[in-house]
């Protein structure tokens, strides 16, 4: 099966600043995707590059191995729902689904009624008017009526109390469950993913982190506490993700795909919130020691010779 | 046909809970043989988690024989592992609880009684009895 | 799309036709008061030109006047409108509120959506346009049949087929205007000043030169020459304008062969004898049937000098005849749909490249 998305050096500027950089992704299909990362990481970037609504400014990015809204069928082949879940908010239910109708040619108007049955929308109410669990709701039946392979949410439950949220991710779990649909979501927050998702993406200033199944990461990162120790003495394999210690005890983070096999570690799993909590923490102390490194470089520069 | 439910505290991964679950009902008896399984459908429409997680559980139940898909049906329950046991449930049951009650009347605490039986166990399992 | 489009339209269309249905009860139970008003009014004036001693006739036109003054400022200002409610807020309203992104991830690509949006709401604009300039046309019917200039520079844009162009462009304005700023309310204002700029400039600067003027020579006419100053400056010649009824003159100069004009000191060196201030001759005529009497010596002596200076002077007239109003009105039209185009052309090439 083609990869639901296959990103390579992929890139998004904006003026002077890249909003996201040096991004290469192979995500297969038949999964559900969690991207996750603080806010203004690039998650919204790396959504609408792929749902064709910015074009790249470096690298290319595919999508069900065609290019982002090239043509009225590869649009089809994706569902969106963007930020706030946006509708309009003069137009009824019936309206909306009307809408879907008339511009998707692959619109299942029974499975879009037989949900907005379910939830208990009166077709005839103003979308304006709806609370924030039934827009998102809306927008997410707007989305899967259409039939697509992809279905794609930015930060789809940000905003919904917990009962909204639970019902939210009840129905899109149904449809991945249905059609065997991807499906590709963003949260800042791990809490949200950890359920729903199998496969992680963890996106931190501007760049990916790191990918892949949520099995496999779980599988081969640990928590090692131990005796105090400098990291890089730790063997070559073991790849240091984050690293605190005591004046007596050491704890790493490592990603590795042997054992461990030194005793003086205790080794713990890795609950998927801390990983994507070291990622994050790694991601930040990069960009602090960068920022030191340049502003150094620039008092040396502005000293003169050494 | 049960019912399943998730414990995101217990530190157990989702599809291992649906497998012990589904254990634990054979061992009941409250799913007999050609009984049918939730679909992946309702499961993930009920727990909102991940088809595949519903469905690598129901696999590692086929694997270990209790179950077996029927394409485009479903899951049904093909043996169960009560067997002769359940019927020694019933004694065993009524030992348990006047041990308990000895247990609690000598002052032991609930971790305390925990503490104790999971040492036990522990301990005749290393030595190949339980 | 072009469903979606008019459900979204649909508001904004109800508004237009109750106003147009509210402007055509207006006129079509006024006008038959205006046609007596007109009628009675001819005949007082055909008897007055016939007799000799009559000074002129005049119109109580007073409530009328207001009506067609309100109308005509209702036609002007209805293109910079259409630009403002229709054209502005069609896609500056869907980035501020968020739903391009709606609109642009369903199964039709966006130089579809665009299109069908411009058309249908385009069309409606010049259709509503259209349809109250036909009213207004029908209705000051009477009034133009007295009133003969239909070449000045506000009834121009008022009557027959500008007011289509004007609405085109001011549509297409509002949208482009909508599609940079990205919110509606600045959108609107933009509009409605750009657009205002636009008809003046092209009114003042573009109208007289989209078809070249035709030039006339006439001779100097002793009878008809008037004397008297403009704006405060020293006493000339000022020529009568010629008798091209109907037409558009851009102007009318005395000049000699080679292109100069007649200066006031040339005036007051060849003719000494017009030295007063505030002149004497009869003013220069301005269409209507009012005639001033002048003392017989001063008329005498203003004969004598335009005789002596048509020798070398002449007069030459710029202008557009009367049979080319309609050219010139399709002319203008054509420009302004030519800048619709464009602008719309504009839109599609921005949104193709463009961001979220």
């Amino acid at each position: 099966m083609t990869d639901v998305l296959d990103a390579q050096g992929l890139g998004k500027r904006y003026r002077k600043r890249w909003a996201l950089r040096d991004c290469t992704l192979q995500v297969p299909a038949g999964r559900v995707v969690g991207l996750v990362g603080p806010n203004g990481a690039g998650k919204t970037t790396l959504l609408h590059l792929a749902v064709g609504l910015l074009a790249p400014s470096a690298g290319t990015v595919g999508v069900l191995g065609g290019r982002p809204a090239a043509s009225p069928t590869q649009l089809g082949r994706v569902g969106f729902v963007a930020q706030e879940t946006p509708l309009y908010a003069a137009l009824s239910v019936a309206d909306h689904l009307k809408f879907g109708a008339w511009l998707n040619p692959n619109w299942d108007a029974g499975i879009a009624a037989r949900r907005i049955d379910q939830l208990g929308l009166d077709p005839k109410q103003r979308a304006g008017k709806l609370s924030g669990g039934q827009r998102a709701q809306l927008a997410l039946t707007l989305a899967i009526a259409k039939r697509p392979e992809l279905l794609v949410l930015d930060e789809p439950v940000a905003s919904l109390d917990p009962l909204a949220r639970h019902q939210f991710l009840q129905h899109l779990m149904e449809a991945a469950a249905d059609d065997g649909v991807s499906i590709v979501l963003s949260s800042h927050l791990v809490s949200d993913l950890e359920r729903v998702c199998d496969y992680l993406i963890v996106l931190v200033d501007s760049r990916v982190q790191v990918a892949g199944d949520v099995d496999d990461l779980l599988a081969c990162h640990h928590r090692l506490i131990g005796p105090r120790r400098d990291a890089d003495r730790l063997p070559a394999n073991q790849e240091v993700i984050e690293a605190s210690h005591t004046d007596r005890q050491s704890t790493f983070v490592v990603r590795t795909d042997g054992p461990v096999l030194d005793p003086a570690w205790t080794v713990e799993q890795i609950g998927l919130e801390d990983l994507v909590l070291a990622y994050m923490r790694r991601a930040s102390n990069t960009a602090n020691s960068n920022t030191a490194n340049n502003n150094t470089a620039n008092s040396a520069n502005l000293g003169g010779v050494e | 046909m049960i019912e399943f439910h998730l414990n995101t505290t217990s530190g157990v991964s989702p599809y291992l809970q649906l497998v012990q679950q589904v254990r634990r009902a054979l061992r009941l008896g409250l799913l007999a043989e050609g009984d049918q399984l939730p679909t992946v459908k309702d499961v993930v429409s009920r727990l909102a988690i991940n088809p595949n997680t519903v469905l690598k559980a129901y696999r590692e139940l086929e694997h270990s024989g209790l179950v077996a898909a029927r394409a485009g049906v479903g899951t049904f329950v093909t043996s169960t592992l009560s067997n002769a046991s359940l019927a020694a449930h019933g004694p065993l049951r009524v030992e348990l609880q006047r041990w308990l009650t000895k247990a609690r009347r000598a002052g032991l605490d609930d971790e305390s009684i925990e503490a104790l039986f999971q040492d036990s166990f522990r301990y005749l399992t290393d030595e190949g009895v339980a | 799309m072009m469903r979606l489009s008019w459900r979204q339209f649909r508001a904004q269309a109800a508004v237009a036709v109750g106003l147009l249905v509210a402007v055509a009860v207006v006129f079509l139970t006024t006008r038959g008061h205006l046609d007596h008003l007109y009628a009675v009014y001819d005949k007082a004036n055909a008897a007055c030109i016939a007799s000799s001693n009559c000074p002129g006739v005049s119109i109580n036109l007073s409530k009328v006047d207001q009506l067609l003054e309100l109308v005509g400022t209702a036609l002007v200002v209805v293109p910079a409108l259409v630009g403002a409610f229709w054209g502005a807020p069609l896609i500056a309203r869907e980035f501020e509120n968020g739903t391009h992104r709606l609109a642009w991830t369903q199964s039709v690509t966006r130089a579809r959506w665009l299109a069908t949006k411009l058309g249908v709401v385009g069309l409606a604009s010049v259709a509503v346009s259209g349809l109250l300039s036909l009213l207004v046309t029908w209705w000051s019917a009477p009034i133009d049949r007295s009133h003969t200039n239909r070449f000045a520079s506000g009834m121009f844009g008022e009557r027959n087929v500008t007011p289509l162009g004007y609405a085109a462009f001011g549509f297409a304005l509002g949208v482009v205007t909508g599609l940079l700023m990205r919110r509606t309310l600045p959108a609107m204002a933009a509009t409605i000043v750009g657009f205002l700029a636009v008809r003046m400039a092209v009114t003042y600067v573009v109208r007289p030169y989209i078809f070249s003027p035709r030039h006339q020579s006439l001779a100097l006419d002793p009878n008809s020459m008037g004397y008297g100053t403009t704006n405060g400056g020293p006493s000339t010649l000022m020529p009568n304008p010629p008798n091209l009824p109907n037409a558009w003159v851009y102007s009318t100069h005395i000049v000699d062969n080679a292109g100069h004009g007649v200066t006031a000191q040339l005036v007051a060196a060849t003719c000494p004898s017009l030295g007063q201030p505030g002149g004497g001759g009869p003013r220069p005529g301005s269409g209507t049937d009012i005639r001033t009497v002048v003392p017989a010596g001063v008329q005498s002596a203003l004969q004598d000098c335009v005789t002596k200076l048509s020798a070398t002077f002449h007069e030459a007239v710029t202008y557009q005849p009367a049979n080319r109003y309609w050219t010139l009105q399709w002319g203008e039209t054509f420009v302004y749909f030519a800048g619709a185009v464009a602008l719309a052309a504009f839109c599609f090439w921005w949104i193709r490249g463009r961001a979220t």
